[in-house]
């Protein structure tokens, strides 16, 4: 045999042969879609003490509420992501379809596409491999604008259980009484404009109890590690007949001292306000609770001097 | 030049010289014998290394002062060396001889060559030496008898020279050794042959036949004392037998001289050493192989029927082997210093053509030869279009194994394994991650053998395995898998020799069909260090 023709049934059976997964655009497409560790919100940790501010246990439940709603929508794009896409375009990735081993007879098909040079769109659907006619059911619809590099951009998404539960998917307790859940994020800073992740959930219906038919949070973060935190809560916080609505706004430093108001928006009294500080190990340093005099305490002046935030 | 792999033709000269030189048998005392012999296996550009002219001048240089009445002190080997160091070795032979003349001595020049000879000129090395110039030194020599022997392609050429005639094939009568006085030239081949080598014997074939001759096999007297005659008739024969067949044709050596008187020469005396082989009367006859330690043909006689034989062998070990029709006859014998020992046909049995104890089995087999080695390399991916944001730059460690001469002669089969890693940044992302690579890879590559460089080229085939993994697991492991055909190229400097340190460079066509099919390629340096066994 020739040196030609070694080299031509080189080539060819190289051809056959290379395989794999090594792929930077695979890498650019991943980055399109977020994970919940890239969204979640981070307050600096402190041993929790059963004399921590009030309202810095209610910051802190209620930053726990946003992450375990992010794992609930985008822990499954990570579980599909951690595998090669299955199928590859000039303009998008596939993954999948897998199937649920969770929910018998569903799979799941995340698609990444790019619709322009900064922009990808994805969508994760569902399918009912045992119905009379499989169809694919869109579950999370998002998209992401790059600024500057494929780890700065601005998105969004929105998980709709309410697609999911009329295509009769298994829905848990929780995640059956939502409609909708949609994230809106800008993962990158810039003078005026720290990362932020708003998030906000449609119930699927009113709650029995309190009537609400929505919730929203707010999460900013600046470069120096300090954060705001904003949501609603509703309940019977105060004594008297009527359930509250209550607005919620938290602020910190990078060393955990922080400050927070609660307003009452609705509700037994309505206008009043609380307002709490603490200090980095999240014991209260100045406490004015309108409701509740004997609670106030400390001094204004020990509440930490805070950056200004945009919301 | 001589070609490797095929025949030479020296035996008349070298019969030529011990003829001189052992003029009047045990009467070395009225001949004071001088020898220069020289062996070169490079013969500079143009020319393809020999690997047997070194060798077949230490195998003469050794029957010379052992058996040829040539004293050590008297006698010069020059092994790879050049023009000058023979022009200086033949200067002192001239001082020498015109001092031992001056005591009223007669003496005897030896001059032998193996290696290269083109355009009329002995091709020492890098150096040249012409033929003519040497032939006016030797016949200038202040010296009763001179014997020249040239082991090298078209060396007939010579004996056309003026003021030689050829030999009436082998009618000499042998007279007076001490009549014998002038000039006498042997060649291993014609003016328009090639000189050949051979594997399986170790050596030339016509240096091989006249040293076997001159062992005690060309002694058709059986007087125990071979003559120039008898070596040269004996290596002709056998040389052309042996190269009838050959691809190169049969190679004839020439005979020329040109003496004062006719008279034979006595060129070995292998009785009064009293050590080495008997081959008695009533052995069967056929050709014997009498094969050393390292696997080489150290005599190979062809004992007529009825007669006997003596072959002074240096003591050792040898295998003995007489081919048959349909079997091998096999044994071993000792050879203690000082003893002249009887090979009795009882001591051989059958064996089957397979166990033959002859390197290769057949004249022009080759003896494959495994190497390893080992070192270190570098690797990088060409950067268009986005190679190096793939595949980064990476140290690897590599060990080779070759497998030489398998396929054909100064044919390299290789296979070698490498691994490394480096460290990278993804571009898209900028994400760091960690790289490694395997490979493993066969080749094929032809060298050009020289005594200390050894140049090659050759083609690669490689299976590469590469994988990376990203910092805070931020993405998942990435695997790629292809074989990448190159090409390879470099050079070997032996400093010993067996171990040889080892310069290559490869370039490889590299398929990457992730993103869409992409030819990239990437090349590779490395240095190591190599072991022939």
């Amino acid at each position: 045999m020739t040196f030609k023709r070694l080299f031509l049934v080189a080539g060819v059976t190289a051809m056959m042969a290379a395989c794999g997964d090594y792929s930077n655009e695979d890498l650019l497409y991943m980055s399109a879609v977020p994970s919940s560790s890239q969204l979640a919100v981070v307050l600096p940790a402190a041993m929790v003490t059963v004399t921590q501010a009030e309202l810095a246990q209610d910051t802190h439940n209620g930053i726990s509420s946003v992450n375990t709603m992010l794992d609930e929508v985008l822990g499954l794009v990570d579980a599909i992501r951690s595998y090669e896409p299955t199928g590859r375009t000039s303009n998008s990735r596939t993954w999948g379809p897998f199937a649920d081993s969770n929910n018998r007879g569903w799979q799941w098909r995340l698609v990444v596409t790019r619709t322009d040079a900064t922009t990808f769109t994805y969508e994760l659907d569902a399918e009912n491999t045992t119905a009379t006619t499989p169809t694919w059911v869109p579950f999370l619809d998002g998209s992401f604008d790059l600024a500057g590099g494929v780890k700065r951009g601005n998105g969004s998404v929105t998980a709709d259980f309410g697609a999911l539960a009329a295509a009769n998917f298994p829905l848990d307790s929780n995640t059956s009484q939502l409609a909708t859940l949609t994230i809106k994020y800008q993962n990158y800073q810039t003078a005026g404009s720290p990362v932020s992740v708003t998030l906000t959930i449609m119930r699927a219906a009113p709650d029995p109890v309190t009537g609400v038919t929505s919730a929203k949070f707010t999460y900013e973060i600046l470069a120096d590690g300090s954060g705001e935190i904003a949501f609603t809560l509703v309940g019977n916080v105060i004594p008297g007949p009527a359930i509250e609505t209550l607005d919620l706004n938290a602020q910190w430093l990078s060393t955990g001292a922080g400050k927070a108001t609660l307003m009452v928006a609705a509700g037994d009294g309505a206008g009043m306000t609380q307002t709490e500080c603490w200090d980095a190990t999240f014991e209260a340093t100045y406490n004015d609770k309108p409701w509740s005099v004997t609670e106030d305490a400390g001094d204004p002046s020990l509440c930490p001097l805070l950056p200004t935030f945009q919301q | 030049m001589r070609s490797p792999a095929k025949t030479a033709a020296c035996l008349p000269a070298l019969a030529a010289l011990f003829a001189l030189l052992l003029a009047g048998g045990a009467r070395a005392d009225v001949l004071h014998r001088f020898a220069v012999i020289a062996g070169n296996d490079s013969g500079g550009a143009d020319t393809r290394p020999l690997l047997y002219a070194s060798a077949d001048a230490s195998k003469v240089y050794d029957i010379l002062t052992r058996l040829g009445g040539v004293r050590t002190e008297d006698a010069t080997l020059i092994i790879d060396g050049g023009a000058s160091d023979v022009l200086s070795a033949l200067g002192k032979v001239e001082k020498q001889a015109a001092e031992a003349a001056r005591h009223g001595e007669h003496t005897a020049l030896f001059f032998y060559y193996s290696g290269h000879a083109k355009d009329g000129a002995l091709r020492l090395g890098e150096s040249r030496l012409p033929i003519d110039a040497l032939k006016g030194l030797v016949a200038a020599a202040p010296v009763d008898v001179r014997i020249v022997i040239l082991d090298s392609c078209r060396s007939g050429s010579i004996t056309r020279s003026k003021g030689a005639r050829k030999a009436p094939a082998f009618a000499i009568e042998s007279e007076s050794p001490r009549d014998a006085k002038g000039l006498v030239i042997l060649t291993s081949s014609a003016s328009d042959e090639d000189s050949q080598e051979s594997d399986a014997i170790g050596g030339s074939y016509f240096s091989h036949h006249l040293a076997s001759g001159l062992l005690g096999g060309a002694d058709k007297s059986g007087d125990g004392q071979v003559t120039l005659f008898e070596a040269y008739a004996y290596a002709y024969d056998r040389t052309v037998a042996d190269t009838a067949e050959s691809a190169a044709g049969a190679q004839h050596p020439t005979f020329s001289y040109d003496l004062a008187g006719n008279g034979d020469l006595v060129l070995t005396d292998v009785v009064s050493r009293h050590e080495g082989v008997y081959f008695p009367r009533q052995a069967p006859s056929g050709v014997y192989f009498l094969v050393d330690r390292q696997g080489f043909v150290a005599a190979e006689i062809n004992k007529g029927d009825g007669v006997d034989r003596r072959v002074a062998l240096s003591p050792g070990r040898y295998r003995v082997k007489r081919r048959l029709a349909d079997r091998l006859r096999v044994g071993e014998i000792d050879v203690p210093r000082g003893e002249l020992v009887t090979l009795e046909e009882g001591s051989l049995h059958d064996a089957p053509f397979s166990a033959d104890p002859v390197k290769g089995g057949s004249r022009v087999e080759l003896s494959a030869r495994w190497s390893v080695g080992a070192g270190l390399g570098f690797q990088s991916v060409f950067e268009a279009p986005d190679g190096a944001g793939l595949f980064p730059p990476t140290a690897l460690v590599d060990i080779d194994f070759a497998l030489r001469d398998f396929l054909r002669r100064d044919w390299v089969l290789g296979f070698d394994l490498a691994g490394g890693s480096a460290n990278g940044v993804a571009p898209v992302v900028e994400t760091p991650f960690h790289f490694t690579e395997a490979s493993v890879a066969a080749a094929l590559t032809v060298e050009w053998p020289h005594r200390y460089l050894t140049p090659f080229v050759g083609g690669r085939l490689a299976l590469l395995l590469m994988n990376r993994t990203f910092e805070d697991n931020a993405f998942p492991a990435q695997f790629y898998a292809t074989l990448s055909p190159g090409i390879v190229g470099g050079a070997a400097y032996h400093f010993t020799r067996s171990t040889s340190v080892v310069a290559r460079a490869r370039l490889h066509y590299l398929l990457y069909n992730v993103d869409g099919n992409r030819s990239l390629g990437y090349w590779e340096l490395a240095t190591m260090v190599a072991y022939d066994f």
